[in-house]
């Protein structure tokens, strides 16, 4: 039963930012700004060279999720996102090596809907907290 | 250049520049790339069809990312972003355009920083809302460095 799994904790699981999957990200959501591109931009920014996108934290979390829903045992048909929150205290570097873990924080069940709150963070290579987030899952039922 | 825009400059009701963005199934599929997620309501028009959906929807993340996107934009520096919260009320579909909106609703000093809170939203091209939200950013104030 998947209430046993409320207050499970899962991870650590490791991304490695490749800047290909950046290009990806850029080219699906035209996220063009320049202190993301070139280096000399960053630099008139501020920052000592370009960032990976603030939005590509989205992009960093999908193994360490599909591994919980695994776990969760939930009917990918039956399966959607209802909603995500990150605090962003780090900015993604490229070749970031970061890790992420997760727990349930809560299972919730109204009238034809589970909702699964999970809630987790992301470290960089130096220990760092670089993202913490919550996110909520809804399997449709009946 | 940085943008100039300072926390004396923003008024509650502020409204925020929008962004607009078209729905293709290659911006879809470059997303799930991206992120590693293969859902196959996100990439497989048969698998959507057989659970209700009509064919594939857009990933609710990839809205989040335009509601990022929005906010940095309009920021003078990506970084002044600090949270932003979502929820995932509508689908979308390719061929959908997302107009992403926001307003900000509240300023506040905290700890020495200051912060502004504003309501974030995606409309569809029929003006139904598709994600709300929240998010906070940081900005300076004229004269600090």
């Amino acid at each position: 039963m998947s209430e046993e799994l409320k207050g499970k904790e899962f991870g650590p699981f490791v991304y490695i930012v490749w800047r290909k999957k950046v290009e990806d990200f850029i080219e699906a959501t035209g996220d063009e700004n320049p202190v993301y591109l070139d280096d000399e931009a960053a630099r008139e920014a501020g920052y000592d060279g370009k960032l990976v996108p603030i939005s590509f934290a989205s992009a960093t979390g999908s193994v360490a999720l599909w591994s919980v829903i695994g776990a969760l045992g939930v009917d990918l048909s039956r399966l959607l996102h209802g909603g995500h929150e990150f605090e962003f205290i780090k900015p993604l570097r490229d070749a970031d090596f970061l890790t992420t873990t997760l727990r349930v924080a809560d299972i919730v069940d109204k009238k034809k809907l589970r909702l699964y709150i999970l809630e987790g963070k992301t470290v960089n290579a130096a220990g760092e907290e670089v993202l913490r987030f919550k996110t909520t899952l809804i399997e449709r039922r009946g | 250049m940085p943008k100039e825009l300072y926390f004396e400059d923003i008024d509650e009701g502020y409204e925020i520049p929008p962004l607009i963005r078209d729905i293709t199934r290659r911006r879809i599929l470059k997303y799930a790339d991206a992120g590693g997620d293969y859902n196959p309501i996100h990439v497989n028009e048969e698998f959507g069809k057989k659970v209700g959906l009509g064919g594939i929807i857009a990933h609710g993340m990839l809205s989040y990312a335009f509601l990022v996107q929005m906010m940095t934009n309009w920021l003078p520096k990506p970084t002044y972003l600090k949270r932003l919260r979502a929820e995932f009320r509508g689908m979308v579909f390719p061929g959908d355009v997302i107009t992403c909106k926001g307003r900000v609703v509240k300023k506040y000093v905290k700890d020495g920083e200051n912060y502004i809170e504003c309501e974030v939203w995606c409309e569809n091209q029929k003006g139904e809302k598709t994600t709300i939200g929240t998010a906070v950013a940081t900005l300076p104030s004229r004269g600090q460095k």
